[in-house]
């Protein structure tokens, strides 16, 4: 289109206006209906006010209580199992730990019953061969008994360890001596007689020092049993014996110590199956409560 | 940036008045129908102002929706069948309105086209649209709206020199 006529077209358009009694029956037509949503608009509010408080109101407050007790149930019941958790697995460990001292104690003892029979030899003979053992015997039994007193438990399983390699590295520079001692040793009946009385020692201070009868059975299956005192007697309380009796208790003592993971894996189980009832327990109350609500 | 006037429904009727009454008159080609239409568009913005959020918004929704009920007016069965007379004198009479111009020859002349060609020709040169915003006010390609420009303008030709002939 020619740019005359288009100059043309909008000239004539844009002389056309809008009437004005047009433009106001049309302003009065919008008011009305502006009056007429505003009226549609307020009983709807109304209504919902009516709704909200003519009877359903609060109607969230009995879900919401009932939330909360299950929470508060379900909290609990965690707390309580694992606050039974907590002590039952502690008990274990006291155990546990009661058990390795007094195991280090009777390795240690052990040892230094050794070292008490090898410097009696050398002293006296054979007649205070057992004299002297006995009396290392009761005198370290005491000492490690009042050590076991003053430990704290729970540091008496990190330290059996240390103080299993300290006893067994305190011993190996008179194992040269002890050696010597039962070269010296002229009569074997003698040897065998001190042998005994060593065993008694071992078996008193086991029981002295309190290690539970797992802990013996270890012990025993381990290799402390007389047939190997025997042997060790046998071989003239030779290096490999006092090898094979350190061995013993780190078997005892490794053997005790796997027990209290066992002891925490059962207890977590019963915590389990108690927190599974409770959870169980509270679903079962929530869900009474909805329905009655509902 | 100044801030935008508030959006009002008087002044919403003030501001489009007359851009809503032409593309009406345009489309019906009667003052009675276009007065009907002008009418039931306002009265329709008054539920969905508040979601215009400017006033090119309010525009575009106005021309938009005068289009679309000047189509339903002409999808009914009485009016695809009537053909309204012109009543200039009865425009005239209108006090403080407007007056149709006693020459109008290029007006008439779009007013002979088909309603679709007429739309296209008012939005694009009197309304100044873009071929894009026509496409999207009118629900339809570019390409169409081109092609309808191009046929509008071809038949205007024809009718513009059929009546400077005369």
């Amino acid at each position: 289109m020619e740019q005359g006529r288009i100059d043309q077209y909008k000239k004539e358009t844009s002389q056309i206006h809008a009437p004005e009694d047009l433009i106001r029956r049309t302003k009065e037509a919008v008011r009305g209906e502006e009056e007429r949503i505003a009226r549609e608009k307020a009983p709807q509010k109304t209504a919902a006010k009516k709704k909200r408080y003519g009877g359903r109101a609060y109607r969230w407050a009995l879900p919401a209580a009932a939330a909360v007790l299950v929470i508060v149930a379900g909290t609990s019941g965690i707390f309580f199992g694992r606050g039974a958790d907590k002590f039952m697995s502690e008990s274990a460990l006291d155990m546990t730990a009661n058990d390795t001292s007094a195991d280090d104690t009777s390795a240690e003892s052990n040892m230094e019953l050794q070292l008490g029979v090898s410097s009696g030899a050398d002293a006296d003979g054979a007649e205070p061969i057992g004299r002297g053992g006995s009396n290392g015997m009761t005198e370290d039994a005491e000492i490690y008994d009042a050590a076991d007193a003053e430990m704290p438990e729970a540091a008496g399983a990190e330290m059996s360890n240390a103080v299993a390699e300290d006893a067994a590295v305190a011993k190996m520079p008179d194992t040269a001596t002890e050696d010597a001692a039962v070269a010296k040793m002229p009569d074997t009946a003698v040897k065998e007689a001190a042998t005994a009385e060593m065993s008694d020692a071992i078996a008193e201070d086991t029981a002295d020092t309190g290690i539970s009868e797992a802990a013996a059975e270890d012990t025993v299956d381990a290799g402390i049993s007389e047939a190997a005192t025997e042997d060790a007697a046998d071989a003239e309380m030779s290096d490999t014996a006092t090898d094979n009796t350190a061995a013993a208790v780190n078997g005892a003592y490794n053997s005790i110590a796997e027990t209290g993971p066992d002891t925490a894996a059962a207890d977590a189980v019963q915590s389990d199956d108690i927190y599974s009832s409770l959870k169980e327990l509270a679903d079962t109350v929530y869900r009474l409560l909805v329905q009655t609500i509902r | 940036m100044p801030k935008e006037e508030k959006i009002t429904m008087e002044k919403a009727v003030d501001r489009y008045a007359d851009m809503v009454y032409r593309l009406a008159l345009s489309q019906m080609k009667n003052t009675t129908d276009a007065d009907d239409l002008f009418q039931e568009v306002f009265v329709r913005l008054v539920s969905h102002i508040q979601d215009l959020e400017s006033w090119e918004h309010v525009k575009a929704w106005l021309i938009r929706v005068t289009i679309n009920c000047a189509k339903k007016h002409f999808g009914q069965y009485w009016n695809k069948n009537v053909d309204y007379i012109e009543e200039p004198e009865r425009i005239a009479d209108l006090n403080g309105g407007y007056q149709l111009p006693e020459e109008h020859p290029v007006r008439d002349a779009v007013g002979k086209l088909p309603p679709k060609y007429r739309l296209v020709i008012h939005l694009y040169y009197f309304e100044e649209l873009t071929v894009a915003e026509i496409a999207r006010l009118t629900e339809q390609k570019e390409t169409t709206v081109k092609s309808q420009m191009h046929r509008a303008r071809e038949m205007l030709k024809e009718l513009l020199e059929e009546e400077h002939s005369l």
